[in-house]
């Protein structure tokens, strides 16, 4: 039977057949023909020659040593991308996974408020000290193969760097960065705000306009409530009991959660139970009369508001902008 | 004991969390990878970075492996992938030739030619469709039957053997004067 080419071999048959691609039965027929028909012969002959000639232009090498360290970068490369994230994007990424703990830790400080409404509560958000972070280790290759690559170990060593000192920045003890002066104020002044009234908003803009401003006009207020001053100070100070590596969350509290604490159900616990992505959970609260915040981070101030009742979390919004 | 029933042992080993397993099979297939890269994107970097990538994918994508393949045929499809992506991404245009890897050779004038016509081959290459392209270097690689670059593509065989015959027809003509 001949094909469209007219001969007994179709060249798509020859092509496979010079690519060594055909079964045995397919082979001897083809070598069949090719003994009777030179044009099939020249055909593969020319098959072979162009299949000889790509070869060649397309075996490219690779600069010497190339492949000494593939796979030693494959591994660095593996155990990079099996590294957990430093902790701070996982708790930005994740912070959904506090919302839980943070509402429960809310309804707790609502507790609280509830019994001792203008005292400066502080609790603590305690993440684990990055030593107790369990970091996972790419199995392979095993530790010694990884420190035969000093520019893996180099690349290795940067992002344990990051793991290291992942919560300072945005997250800062009360020993290491105070309050700022105008939240300290503010606290300060809490018995005169209720009474004050106006007063607030005249204290935010000079807030806004210059934190010296403010600091002037928080002073002169703090003298004329030098009694109830002195009598906050005489309280005792909250425990400071910061570990090494704890990190501290401040989280507005104030007017927003005091109502909340009016309206709050039943108590329903009194210790926040420990939530499931970054282990034991406190958070500080300063008592700010008027709501305003320097919570370093807004998500986690996010999250407890959840726990707010509807009107105080409109409200807490509203004191926001 | 077969290449097959060899590389399977290493997956399972490596599965077992026997991570030098892993290793070994980089180790085994890192040249026809880098190889194959090389072809399809015309520089060292970016198929130095489109191998690591490929192993590194093949690694976390272990577990989806289908025995039913060869494992070169499987890292092949992911590496494939990974170019095509490279080359939409960068938007680059594959340079026409690329620098002449050093010949041994005695004749200098002999070696000039060589490279000559060899990057012209590749221009002839790099002017086909991309479809006939991937199957001609794909094809260039031993180690892939038709049924492999089927696999890899995911077209039937039938259109491999037609793309590789409408390729290997225009290069033929192309380059009558050469081969």
């Amino acid at each position: 039977m001949k094909e469209p080419n007219g001969h007994a071999c179709s060249f798509e048959q020859l092509q496979a057949f010079a690519d060594g691609a055909l079964d045995d039965a397919l082979t001897r027929a083809v070598e069949r023909h090719l003994a009777d028909c030179g044009e099939c012969r020249a055909a593969v002959d020319r098959l072979r020659a162009l299949a000889a000639g790509i070869e060649r232009a397309e075996s490219p090498d690779a600069p010497a040593g190339y492949f000494d360290t593939f796979n030693s970068r494959v591994a660095s490369r593996i155990a990079a991308a099996k590294r957990p994230v430093p902790l701070l994007r996982k708790l930005r990424l994740a912070w959904w996974g506090l919302v839980p703990a943070a509402a429960a830790a809310a309804l707790a400080l609502v507790v609280s408020l509830d019994h001792e409404p203008r005292t400066a509560m502080r609790q603590l958000v305690r993440i684990p000290s990055p030593a107790a972070v369990k970091t996972e280790t790419a199995d392979w290759p095993t530790p010694d193969e990884m420190a035969a690559g000093g520019d893996q170990r180099e690349q290795a060593g940067t992002r344990n760097d990051e793991i290291a000192a992942p919560a300072a920045p945005a997250m800062t003890s009360p020993a290491a960065a105070p309050p700022r002066p105008e939240a300290l104020a503010l606290s300060g002044a809490a018995d005169k705000e209720e009474t004050a009234g106006g007063e607030r908003a005249m204290k935010r803009a000079a807030a806004k306009s210059s934190p010296a401003a403010a600091m002037e006009y928080d002073r002169a207020v703090a003298d004329a409530q030098a009694a109830p001053a002195a009598e906050e100070k005489s309280r005792p100070a909250p425990p400071a009991d910061t570990a090494p590596g704890t990190a501290v969350a401040m989280v507005p509290a104030g007017p927003a959660m005091i109502m909340a604490a009016k309206d709050a159900p039943a108590p329903v616990f009194e210790q926040p139970p420990a939530p499931r992505e970054v282990g034991e959970v406190r958070v500080i609260v300063i008592h700010l009369p008027d709501g305003a915040s320097f919570c370093p981070a807004p998500e986690i101030a996010s999250a407890i508001r959840i726990g707010l009742s509807p009107p105080a979390r409109a409200e807490a919004r509203a004191r926001e902008r | 004991m077969s290449e097959q029933q060899s590389d399977q042992q290493l997956i399972e080993q490596a599965l077992a969390g026997d991570g030098p397993a892993y290793g070994r099979l980089v180790t085994k297939y890192q040249r026809a990878i880098y190889a194959l890269a090389r072809r399809m994107l015309r520089d060292h970097d970016l198929a130095d970075e489109a191998a690591q990538e490929t192993f590194v994918k093949a690694y976390f994508a272990l577990k989806q492996y289908d025995p039913s393949f060869r494992f070169y045929t499987w890292l092949s499809r992911i590496a494939f992938n990974l170019c095509c992506d490279s080359l939409k991404q960068r938007k680059r245009t594959i340079p026409l030739d690329i620098a002449p890897e050093p010949q041994s050779g005695d004749d200098p004038l002999e070696e000039t030619e060589q490279n000559d016509t060899c990057a012209r081959i590749r221009s002839q290459i790099d002017r086909l469709p991309h479809d006939q392209r991937a199957v001609l270097l794909l094809r260039v690689d031993k180690e892939l039957s038709y049924e492999d670059i089927s696999s890899v593509l995911r077209i039937p065989m039938g259109t491999v053997m037609s793309r590789l015959h409408r390729a290997r027809q225009a290069l033929s003509g192309a380059l009558k004067d050469v081969l």
